[in-house]
């Protein structure tokens, strides 16, 4: 298990490695350039000459890549060729507010996707589940930020002061406004995942119930409740863990549409000005950091499968299993 | 080459047809009707239909049978004559499109039909118990086996209450694997395990075996065959054992039960079925077993299959029929009581 767990976190850098380095060479190869956006329409040749001097553009590529490994490998993200601050610095502040945002919809969406999904599958072909599953198709079909924009429009000139529609309070200043801000952006980030999770358990659960299993727990007397709890929902969280894993990757794109309809200052938010001015250290730590997220969230999803599944766990412990 | 059928076939498969000696004790004295008293369990016309986008199609019709207690009926036909949804409609957890349309059951008194699920649901497991045709997927695969014989079982953890119910069922060796998942056992295993829980530990009046054996290899089958008979002379439980193998019911049965297109086509004690089948589709259908028949002789086969026979008037088997003749076509038999046979056939009494 152990083993297992290094093998995927060495695997894990290696593809971060990767990653960082397209993105590296992505950046270079791109039209424009950091100078360019520093210093504006027709700076002087002389200009220029210092101040790519100044950002260590006037090295060789290849000069550079290493640079940037050996920093990268000493934990120096470098400084924001904008800004001039360090890097991390600036991850520091903006990371906790996506991540605040990202868990707050994840916990709602997941919780509300899983109670409709149970609820539609138990009480099958009702007017409930008529409901959720049309209710889900909608959710499903809707860009998330062109739901984010709605609800911009919505809440800030119709609905006035019920909750903000823009910016960010922080959690330490104020810790009822910063609850009140997350709510819209959370809201439109998980709509399609919840959708999602809700399906996926529906479609399972129903499956499920038509296992040899539920028929003989239920010939045995078993109470419709305690099958449903102790069999069929136990059986088909399964698959919908796989989902949910999903979800989290979706999250780091998503948030990068809703901090900037939403006016966040989060990753997403960064990320996005940071690629349009060519930051280059800023915008590859940025996608250190979403890379990093996502494949820990894989990890994790990858792990809870082993707890859930016992089929995986014991093809583990014998080494059947890779 | 025709392989010699007494050693090739497994002795499981082959029925003895010399006498009601090998039937069981019961055999030889059980009447069409249940011996002896009211019934355990007394079925009248019922009726099972499955909706589809087609309409109604009957899976179950005009099926009667009265079971005694201690007494084990064998139901036999072929892959959708009807026998698993009967035993369905029995426990009455019929699938979604299905419902029982009309007829009676009566169990020990209860009207089953007229109960309310959540009365039904407290006779299942406790006095109707299922042992399910798939052993390897009639446990949670997410739950480990232990845990799940103590979802169905009282007082398991009481001293030697566990080890009693695993010797029971000869499966004292895995008394400390139950921390194991269902697919660390094998299929045997898990039968003799389902069993435990259904036969052995819930002690029913009735038990209904849904082809207990059929996916067992045949030394496995023969245990378990063996198990059943003790756990029948022990307890005294009634059985319907459904299965499509005439070798496996010959064994087991007192009476037997030979069911076409949903319709109970006769029904007689075990010997004297195969002595004197009385319809012609048991007639065929014991004709079809491999081993009965001289050797170098090629098996016979019922031509056609039953496919569409739910929805023809007259006499489902007519199609296939050796012995047809026009009123086969028109009119669906009655029952008539032939020798010591119940049977559906305009032509029964003709001897031939």
């Amino acid at each position: 298990m152990l083993r297992y767990v290094g093998r995927r976190v060495a695997g894990l850098a290696l593809v971060l490695l990767i990653v960082l380095t397209l993105v590296f060479f992505m950046l270079r190869a791109a039209p424009g350039g950091p100078v360019d956006a520093y210093l504006g329409m027709n700076p002087t040749p002389e200009k220029r000459a210092e101040v790519e001097h100044r950002f260590g553009l006037d090295q060789p590529v290849w000069v550079q890549y290493v640079k940037f490994l050996g920093n990268l490998v000493s934990g120096d993200l470098g400084n924001s060729l904008f800004s001039d601050r360090p890097v991390s610095a600036i991850i520091g502040e903006r990371l906790p507010v996506t991540l605040e945002l990202s868990l707050a919809a994840f916990a709602f969406w997941v919780v509300v996707g899983l109670a409709a999904g149970a609820l539609a599958a138990r009480r099958r072909d009702s007017f409930t589940d008529g409901v959720v599953r049309v209710v889900s198709v909608v959710a499903l079909s809707i860009p998330s930020f062109w739901l984010a924009l709605v609800l911009v429009v919505v809440f800030g000139l119709y609905i006035k002061g019920v909750l903000p529609s823009s910016g960010w309070v922080p959690f330490a200043r104020d810790p009822w406004d910063n609850l009140r801000g997350v709510v819209l952006p959370a809201f439109a980030l998980g709509l399609g995942s919840g959708a999602i999770i809700a399906r996926t358990l529906r479609a399972s659960m129903i499956e499920t119930a038509q296992a040899d299993y539920v028929s003989f727990a239920r010939a045995m007397g078993m109470s419709e409740r305690r099958v449903l709890r102790a069999v069929t929902l136990r059986n088909a969280i399964i698959p919908t863990v796989t989902v949910i894993g999903l979800m989290l990757g979706v999250f780091v794109s998503g948030t990068v549409l809703v901090e900037n309809v939403f006016n966040i200052p989060g990753i997403g938010q960064t990320i996005v000005g940071a690629f349009r001015q060519h930051d280059y250290p800023l915008a590859i730590a940025c996608t250190l950091i979403t890379a990093s997220v996502f494949l820990v969230a894989n990890l994790v999803v990858d792990l809870l499968y082993f707890v859930l599944n016992p089929r995986i766990r014991a093809g583990f412990l014998n080494g059947t299993a890779r | 080459m025709a392989a010699a059928p007494e050693t090739t076939v497994p002795e499981t498969t082959v029925p003895d047809s010399t006498g009601p000696d090998t039937t069981g004790p019961e055999a030889a004295g059980a009447g069409a009707p249940a011996p002896g008293g009211s019934p355990l369990l007394s079925v009248r016309d019922l009726a099972v239909a499955f909706r589809t986008r087609d309409g109604e199609v009957p899976a179950v019709r005009e099926v009667s049978f009265d079971l005694a207690r201690g007494e084990i009926l064998g139901l036999v036909g072929e892959s959708g004559s009807g026998k698993s949804t009967m035993l369905t409609a029995l426990m009455r957890m019929l699938p979604r499109n299905a419902a029982i349309t009309s007829g009676r059951v009566s169990f020990d008194g209860v009207e089953l039909t007229a109960l309310r699920e959540n009365g039904m649901r407290r006779l299942r497991g406790d006095r109707i118990g299922l042992i399910p045709q798939r052993p390897m997927t009639s446990l949670s695969p997410a739950t480990p086996v232990g845990r799940q014989l103590r979802w169905h079982l009282d007082g398991l953890d009481e001293d030697g209450r566990l080890r009693e119910l695993l010797a029971g069922v000869g499966l004292g060796a895995v008394l400390d694997r139950l921390d194991g998942y269902p697919f660390e056992f094998s299929g045997g295993q898990l039968q003799r395990l389902l069993i435990a829980v259904a036969a052995l530990g819930k002690r029913p009046d009735l038990l209904l075996a849904d082809e207990p054996t059929t996916t067992l290899d045949a030394t496995v089958q023969a245990q378990v065959l063996r198990l059943l008979l003790e756990l029948r002379d022990r307890m005294g439980l009634a059985m319907v054992f459904v299965t499509h193998d005439l070798g496996v019911i010959s064994q087991v049965s007192d009476r037997i039960g030979v069911m076409y297109a949903g319709r109970l086509v006769e029904i007689a004690p075990a010997g004297a079925l195969f002595d004197a089948p009385r319809h012609p589709y048991t007639r065929a259908l014991l004709e079809a077993i491999p081993g009965r028949r001289r050797r170098g002789e090629p098996l016979k086969a019922i031509p056609g299959t039953v496919a569409g026979a739910n929805r023809l008037p007259g006499c489902p088997f007519a199609p296939r029929c050796a012995a047809v003749v026009d009123r086969c076509h028109e009119e669906n038999p009655e029952v008539r009581e032939v020798g010591e046979s119940l049977v559906r056939c305009h032509r029964a009494e003709e001897d031939r």
